[in-house]
């Protein structure tokens, strides 16, 4: 009887014990190492797109000092190096794809860097040059156009050309002042101080070379695919973490059968009993193994949306700022096509003219001088034309349209590589499976803080909109909700309810509630009540965001200590 | 008609290139040059140890050097010698630049060819030019044998002591050598009368003729590399030596005569000049930067009134450091 007692208490503690070491360590910190490399994948790739938006920003004058660049460029570096000693190093060895992958990303990383310090030095002194070259040649113009015309002229033709090279960067003027360069120096001779023309001809060189490799390292900084590349090391990593943390649950069934079985040798009818609670238990070690494989996914999915979001808002800045390139030539274009326009008028003079003459020599053919007098008339009036030189004109003027037409493209061509963003889907959605999804990604973190989620919806609610984006606005509210719940527990609930023109979806919590402060400043960007380090404090503001996006309001309750409750109401027209 | 069209082409040109010209005045308006941030993240425990080992001749072969002893603490990290001599004597190719605010640099040493501070530590240490040590096994030997080092690194660090801590606490050290709250940082937060008049005319200078095109930033340099002679070929410039800087440890030829664009935050104070010390005087400094970087004339008084400017960027030195 004694030993009984003894060897089930043995068996207690040590299952005590068993279940203790893999609730805690092989799974959370599995976990933990696990969200250490994505974690710094999602940086990396944050940091990339950062880095991009730096660069366009640096080529159009919108950056004026290099140290935000600078310092991307180390934070890729520095990253990069943690996350190949991270827990990725663990499957380098078995699966070769991965460190393949690997490879081919620090190779990339490595040949944007170099490329990115390239940009800057070329960029440098090409700002300078195009800077102090025009206005120089106009005082050089100046000074020759009392002396000769005709060189004056080449040195026009220079001068015009980098203006609109400096404004637009199109081909052609590059090309008219590549023919044209070699010639600035016959002109010398002419000048009595020859240092302004000798340093006019060395700023349009460096114009002319550096403009050519500022703009060819820029592109081929932003062509390099990283990103790619990394979503596929990112898939490869989670693959290899999956399987791996499969095995962890076989382990973990091991340990149990084997548990069962020291339970068997004690007693045969402890046995009995256990045996029922054993392949209960593996059961459900199976389920939960299955449960998180899932949400890992979901998990994942949803962080590449919080990245596309805040890229989109840095990208939103500089859209701001590069509008004024596209605006540039757009106002060129429009002017020239309203004075086109005007020229078109004396056409239309000269076709009533010649209609005129046509309609004279029909009704009387015979009456030669009147003929004469308006055949002469109109000839004077194609003549005049003629001195005006306005068929030219009009050519011209069109074909420096074109230009500026070709430099918007350009402009377009550039921002490409950020126009993944066409890809934004409305859907029909159902409001109360996207709250189930968003629980069950959630499920560790409402666990972590014994929150009881009471679901006070069951009709179906839907709603047309970006599904994703929408279950983003979820994921956040109940993060924070579950994250103002003290550890000893407390209840979320949420109800879903149609009122006569919204859809309204409300989430109660029963947690620590928020001062007035923190309820004012709640959607402001990067405002965090969370350590430095842990939430990015955009969460909240992105939420705002895309519930405005879907013309919804967003309402917060809450006094301090006295629990939260946030309301969304969607438009009832969004709603079928 | 054409006339008219032709004149209101010509004034729209114009005024089109104006408002260019405003708009991109007005994007720039942002200045290119950022105040000094008062700390960078640091532990001070770790840092105080690192002012020990700054100081600490045994980190040389024959006990004869420190660090200081080529980074003079109390006067704006340098020894002013044209090129700085290591152990035995021996004399490098390169002038000694300052500590102070080098962690404000993207990259260490007048080529770039090192990534960290930490780094910049561990080659230094083994340089048979500068402090001569055989190896890190050594030299932490060398520190464990005397006073209490071990005991220190064994408290602070949490581990024996070893080789990767005495770097990262040299490293700590250096990120709490900046020199913020300069009269200009202070004009650049707001405060108008922190600079006199002539100061603010050679910022102007300074930023109209485009230093600021590559020296720039926090640390008005220091965060990008540029070929010397870019607007005039350096070698007509005598006396500017053989040092191909960055070729050397990338062998692109393009990165012939490319070296850091070096700060100029203390610039006033740390003669003589360039990466062989061979420019004594910061105005002849200038005449070469304008002749081959800018590639155009600058009078005598916008350089004067530059030097003006450059006088106001030093800030406060570090308490510990003097
Ligand atoms: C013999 C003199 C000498 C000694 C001793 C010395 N240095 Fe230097 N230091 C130099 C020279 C010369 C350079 C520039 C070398 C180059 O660029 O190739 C330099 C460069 C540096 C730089 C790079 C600064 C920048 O802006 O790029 C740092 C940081 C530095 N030293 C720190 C140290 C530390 C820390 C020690 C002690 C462990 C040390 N130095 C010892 C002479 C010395
Ligand atoms: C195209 C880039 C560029 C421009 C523009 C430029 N610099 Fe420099 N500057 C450099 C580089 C590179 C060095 C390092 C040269 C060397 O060590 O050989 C340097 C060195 C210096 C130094 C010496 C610093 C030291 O500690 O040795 C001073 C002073 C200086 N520049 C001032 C100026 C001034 C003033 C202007 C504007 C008139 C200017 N620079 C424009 C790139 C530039």
């Amino acid at each position: 009887m004694k030993i009984n007692v003894l060897l089930l208490s043995l068996l207690l503690i040590t299952g005590i014990a068993l279940g203790i070491f893999y609730h805690k360590n092989a799974e959370d910190s599995a976990h933990e190492n696990y969200m250490v490399s994505v974690n710094l994948m999602n940086q990396l790739k944050q940091t990339d797109a950062g880095l991009n938006v730096l660069l366009l920003k640096s080529r159009y004058g919108l950056q004026a000092d290099y140290d935000e660049l600078a310092k991307k460029s180390v934070l890729l570096s520095d990253s990069f190096a943690k996350l190949k000693k991270s827990n990725m190093a663990r499957y380098l060895d078995t699966d070769i794809s991965l460190a393949d992958a690997l490879r081919e990303y620090e190779e990339q990383i490595n040949l944007k860097i170099d490329l990115v310090e390239s940009f800057k030095s070329h960029n440098a002194v090409l700002r300078n040059s195009i800077k102090y070259a025009p206005p120089l040649g106009d005082q050089l113009i100046s000074t020759l156009e009392n002396k000769s015309e005709s060189d004056a002229s080449l040195l026009k033709k220079i001068n015009q050309a980098l203006y609109r090279w400096s404004l637009y960067g199109d081909k052609e003027q590059a090309d008219i002042i590549q023919d044209n360069v070699r010639k600035i120096l016959d002109l010398l001779p002419l000048f009595s101080n020859e240092i302004p023309l000798l340093e006019y001809n060395s700023h349009v060189i460096a114009v002319v070379d550096e403009q050519e490799q500022t703009q060819n390292y820029l592109q081929n900084a932003l062509a390099i695919d990283s990103e790619k590349t990394l979503s596929k090391l990112d898939g490869l990593y989670t693959e290899n973490y999956l399987s791996s943390s499969a095995n962890d649950g076989q382990l973990r069934s091991y340990a149990i059968i084997a548990y069962g079985l020291l339970a068997l040798l004690v007693a045969f009818y402890f046995a009995m009993k256990l045996r029922g609670s054993y392949t209960q238990l593996e059961d459900k070690v199976k389920d939960r193994t299955q449960q998180i494989n899932s949400a890992y996914k979901e998990v994942k999915e949803s962080q590449e949306q919080l990245i596309q979001s805040e890229k989109m808002a840095s990208l939103g800045q500089m859209v701001a700022g590069i509008a004024h390139e596209i605006n540039t030539p757009l106002g060129y274009v429009n002017n020239n096509v309203s004075i086109v326009n005007n020229l078109f008028i004396s056409m239309d003079t000269l076709m009533k003219g010649l209609s005129r003459v046509y309609g004279e020599a029909v009704k009387k053919p015979n009456n030669k001088e009147a003929l004469s007098k308006q055949v002469v008339q109109v000839l004077r009036q194609y003549h005049r034309m003629e001195q005006d030189d306005i068929v030219n004109e009009a050519k011209e003027l069109l074909d420096d349209s074109s230009h500026g037409l070709n430099d918007i493209s350009e402009l377009v061509k550039n921002l490409r590589s950020f126009s993944r963003l066409d890809r934004q889907l409305i859907e029909r959605f159902d409001i109360c499976e996207g709250l189930d999804n968003t629980l069950k990604i959630a499920s560790s973190i409402l666990k972590q803080s014994n929150v009881s989620v009471i679901k006070d919806y069951n009709e179906d609610v839907f709603l047309e909109c970006n599904p994703s984006k929408l279950n983003q606005v979820f994921l956040n509210i109940i993060t924070n909700a579950a994250q103002a719940i003290p550890e000893t527990g407390g209840q979320l609930t949420i109800s879903v309810k149609k009122m006569d023109d919204t859809v309204n979806i409300i989430f109660i919590d029963t947690g620590e509630g928020m001062d007035e402060e923190t309820r004012a400043k709640i959607f402001d960007p990067f405002f965090t009540t969370k350590p430095i380090g842990e939430g990015t404090g955009l969460g909240m503001s992105i939420s705002y965001k895309i519930v405005k996006e879907h013309r919804g309001q967003v309402e917060v309750q809450s006094e301090k200590g006295e629990g939260a409750t946030i309301t969304l109401s969607f438009p009832y027209q969004n709603v079928e | 008609m054409l006339g008219v069209t032709l004149f209101l082409r010509q004034t729209y040109k114009i005024g089109l290139s104006i408002g260019c010209f405003l708009m991109s005045q007005a994007a720039l308006s942002a200045e290119p040059i950022l105040p000094i941030p008062s700390s960078l993240p640091h532990d001070p425990d770790k840092a105080a140890l690192g002012k020990l080992l700054f100081s600490d001749v045994r980190l040389s072969k024959d006990n004869s050097l420190s660090c200081e002893s080529c980074h003079f603490l109390d006067r704006a990290g340098v020894d002013f010698l044209d090129q700085s001599r290591g152990v035995n004597g021996q004399l490098n190719k390169r002038n000694s630049p300052t500590v102070y605010n080098s962690a404000l640099n993207f990259r260490q040493l007048w080529d770039g060819r090192i990534d960290s501070l930490d780094d910049q530590v561990r080659v230094v240490v083994k340089n048979p030019k500068v402090m001569g040590m055989d190896s890190w096994e050594e030299t932490t030997q060398k520190l464990k044998e005397t006073d209490n080092y071990a005991e220190q690194f064994q408290n602070i660090y949490g581990r024996p002591i070893n080789s990767q801590d005495i770097q990262h606490a040299i490293a700590e050290y250096e990120r709490t050598l900046l020199t913020p709250n300069s009269p200009f940082d202070r004009y650049l937060k707001g405060d108008a009368n922190a600079i006199n008049q002539q100061a603010k005319l050679g910022y102007q200078y300074f930023k109209s003729y485009g230093c600021v095109s590559c020296h720039q930033g926090a640390n008005v340099g220091g965060n990008l590399f540029q070929k010397v002679g870019v607007l005039k070929d350096i070698n007509l410039l005598k006396g500017f030596g053989t040092d191909m800087g960055r070729f050397a440890v990338t062998g692109n030829e393009w990165d012939k005569r490319v070296f850091k664009v070096p700060s100029l935050r203390l610039a006033v104070l740390t003669p003589p000049y360039f990466h062989n010390g061979s420019v004594r005087t910061l105005r002849e400094a200038i005449d070469i930067m304008t002749e081959f970087q800018l590639g155009r004339q600058v009078p005598d008084a916008h350089k004067d009134a530059i030097i003006e400017f450059l006088k106001t960027l030093p800030g406060d030195l570090p308490k510990g450091g003097k």
